[in-house]
């Protein structure tokens, strides 16, 4: 009963995850997440803004805008109709508030192409992936094409689930309990100083992304040969290259620092859930100096720490600690105006320097067979790291596996050994880029 | 379709070059066709930070007016009342202030908080002045605002600066220029010179060669918090004592320890304590669980 009050609620609180995103949001650093779909044919506007209008009281939980409490930011519903804009040649721009109407999402159309940009505020990659397709099959829907939805997307007739609204972090943390003697020696935030990539940074509304478009079946078989999965090789690929380029911005071994990745974990995949919120966590694979081990050696490695670090067991762990941080009734009580800047200085400071980059897989994106005949392309990917400069997100669609880079540096350098790693495997790469 | 021939990938039609390693595309069966390009070009993006540009020209435009119109009014009035320039000066030069430090960034490319505070402290340091001048006969209280002024902004230029040119050293060493500029302006200003060389002067040197002393032991062997109050408190013992001499000689003709000593026995049971701490593993493995942050 309390869950289904949700739906008429006026106002939502920040997911455990979501809390600390208001306080770093700026121009450099937006949190978005970006999904984007290529059609077959261009996009009409008005048929998109329809479709938009139709799907979104489906979504209650996003129709909301950020406001400032006393203790906490939260999320109020806004009533306001949200409306299309054309495609930015930065992706990921900072949602203006006044040009979106309070939204903490875009819908943004250009030329074939439909893309979604969510704020981290609201729900992660899972999320905005769910929305993207349902309003592409909304559009298509519009657009006279007679499509069946298979059940892979959801259903705008339907009443939202209330597990949809809940925050599940939270939820399973109750349920798990205290952790044992055993689980509490694990250090979460760890003393690591990650190397930075270092280079000549962009302004600050300039977000350089190339794609990489790679063809499923052959980059599958060179990771099979590894004994790896798709992430685990190409989270060895980038750690490989941020190696190399440690190697040639820093003249001194003994200065070298760890390497690490981060690797989100969409948790829906582990604990049952329908929560359309934050529900991630991440695992970090580190490799710490003075001696690196060559690629043979990584993917083992990195294969081994991602299967390690990823058991439910750990990551519930994880789970704790996050919630712990955010429920401790001393970060609670502390008001807003100073619990911002606090956080956005360990954020900055501390938090910053505990990965060099960060590689997040959304996995094999499943749309309905009639879709797939109008649907070209899937991308996505992930708001500017000012502190890392690059990250990448990749998934799978209708054979090809999409390696989406975004960067705040001049240079594509991890790019590039990336890629070319990729090519001295003998998987061809094809390229598309906004810069 | 055509490739790069240094990174080997393949690349979309609209490329001049390759976004990878920047290596000009020259494929002759294969023109370029920027219609196909995957995102806007960033013209139109140029042209929104145009636009926005415009608009702060505009707010900046109609600040100028509002500041104008502030001053001129009361000059008006006061030329029609005294038929000459007198009090309205004081509001015309509050307007030229409110100008340079609200209006003009405006008008500026890219604004950096360093450049806008610059701007603002020109301006409230050229409008003291000015206000000291009007109501007095000469340069009076005013220098020691803006010898105060300039000493914050140095100051602030040691933190603000482009990383690319700021550099450890000089940056101390124009702060301790200015620090003992400083004071040694406001001393000509305020005391005798036989005061400012016998006690002054000396004063700031045993300052200036302690911090100089404790930074270098700091930055090249005194490591961890022990080390560093440790050498907080040998700072204060080293101060006290030779000030004291130094004040004594000056006023009494000879030096002599007074004051200082009574610091001394304060002090030297603390260090004496640190350093045992230091030695001893057990008592700083005790302190550190117990305090531990």
């Amino acid at each position: 009963m309390k869950e289904m009050n949700q739906q008429e609620k006026d106002w939502y609180r920040l997911d455990n995850s979501a809390k600390i995103y208001p306080a770093i949001v700026n121009d450099r650093q937006t949190t978005l997440f970006r999904v984007a779909f290529t059609l077959k044919e261009e996009i009409n506007p008005d048929v998109l803004q329809a479709a938009l209008e139709k799907i979104n009281p489906r979504f209650p939980y996003f129709n909301v805008s950020l406001r400032n409490g006393f203790f906490w930011n939260y999320l109020e519903r806004n009533y306001d109709l949200p409306s299309v804009h054309c495609d930015t040649p930065s992706p990921c721009e900072n949602i203006n508030k006044i040009y979106n109407n309070g939204f903490l999402y875009k819908i943004l159309y250009f030329k074939n192409r439909i893309a979604v940009e969510f704020s981290h505020v609201m729900s992660d990659g899972y999320g905005a992936l769910e929305y993207a397709k349902t309003l592409v099959l909304e559009y298509l829907r519009l657009s006279g094409h007679n499509i069946e939805n298979d059940g892979s997307i959801f259903d705008i007739e339907a009443e939202p689930d209330p597990g949809e609204f809940l925050d599940d972090h939270i939820r399973y943390t109750r349920i798990y309990g205290k952790p044992t003697e055993e689980e509490k020696e694990r250090n979460l935030f760890g003393n690591i100083k990650a190397f930075l990539v270092k280079g000549r940074v962009l302004p600050a509304d300039i977000f350089n992304v190339i794609t990489g478009i790679v063809p499923y079946d052959k980059i599958r078989s060179v990771s099979k040969s590894y004994d790896a999965t798709i992430t685990e090789f190409l989270v060895a690929i980038y750690l490989e290259s941020l190696i190399e380029v440690q190697r040639r911005q820093v003249k001194n071994p003994a200065k070298y620092k760890s390497v690490a990745v981060q690797v989100p974990v969409n948790m829906r995949t582990r604990l049952e859930s329908s929560s359309m919120r934050n529900f991630s966590l991440f695992v970090t694979p580190t490799l710490n100096p003075p001696k690196f081990p060559d690629f043979d050696e990584l993917v083992p490695f990195t294969r081994d720490f991602i299967r390690e670090y990823t058991k439910t067991n750990r990551l519930v762990n994880i789970m704790r600690d996050n919630v712990s941080v955010g429920e401790s009734p001393l970060v609670r009580h502390v008001p807003l105006f100073l619990k911002l800047p606090i956080t956005r200085y360990i954020v900055n400071t501390s938090g910053s320097s505990q990965h060099s980059g960060t590689l997040s897989n959304l996995g094999p994106v499943k749309i309905p067979p009639g879709m797939v005949e109008h649907v070209d392309e899937i991308t996505c990917n992930l708001s500017p790291d000012p502190h890392a400069k690059t990250s990448a997100a990749v998934l799978g669609y209708n054979g090809n596996i999409y390696i989406t880079f975004g960067r705040v540096i001049k240079d594509p350098i991890i790019e590039r050994l990336v890629f070319k790693r990729l090519i001295k495997f003998g998987i061809p790469v094809r390229i598309q880029s906004n810069c | 379709m055509s490739y790069c021939v240094e990174c080997g990938v393949e690349l979309a039609d609209y490329h001049e070059k390759c976004p990878l390693c920047s290596t000009a595309v020259n494929n002759p069966n294969r023109p370029l066709d920027f219609s196909k390009n995957d995102y806007p070009i960033f013209k139109k993006h140029h042209a929104i930070t145009n636009r926005r540009r415009v608009v702060r020209r505009l707010v900046g435009f109609i600040l100028s007016m509002s500041f104008m119109m502030m001053a001129l009014i009361p000059m008006l009035i006061d030329l029609m009342v005294e038929s000459r320039l007198s009090w309205s000066l004081y509001p015309l030069f509050a307007c030229l202030l409110l100008w340079t430090s609200i209006a003009i960034p405006f008008f500026k490319k890219r604004n950096t908080f360093f450049g806008d505070f610059s701007l603002a402290w020109i301006g409230t340091a050229v409008f003291i002045v000015i206000i000291d001048l009007l109501s007095s006969t000469g340069f009076t209280w005013s220098r020691f605002v803006i010898s105060s002024m300039l000493l914050v902004w140095v100051l602030m230029a040691g933190i603000f600066i482009p990383e690319k040119i700021r550099k450890f050293v000089p940056v101390l060493l124009a702060y301790i220029v200015a620090s003992v500029g400083y004071f040694l302006l406001i001393a000509s200003w305020i005391a005798e010179r036989s005061a400012i060389l016998s006690l002054v002067l000396p004063l700031e040197g045993v300052v200036v060669l302690v911090f100089l002393v404790s930074f270098f032991l700091v930055r090249s062997k005194m490591h961890g918090v022990l080390n560093f109050i440790l050498l907080l408190l040998a700072d204060a013992l080293a101060i006290s004592l030779l000030f004291d001499l130094i004040i004594s000689h000056y006023v009494m003709g000879r030096s002599m320890l007074t004051w200082s000593l009574i610091v001394t026995l304060a002090l030297v049971p603390m260090i004496i304590t640190a350093i045992i701490i230091k030695k001893r593993l057990r008592v700083r493995g005790l302190i550190s669980k117990k305090l531990h942050r």
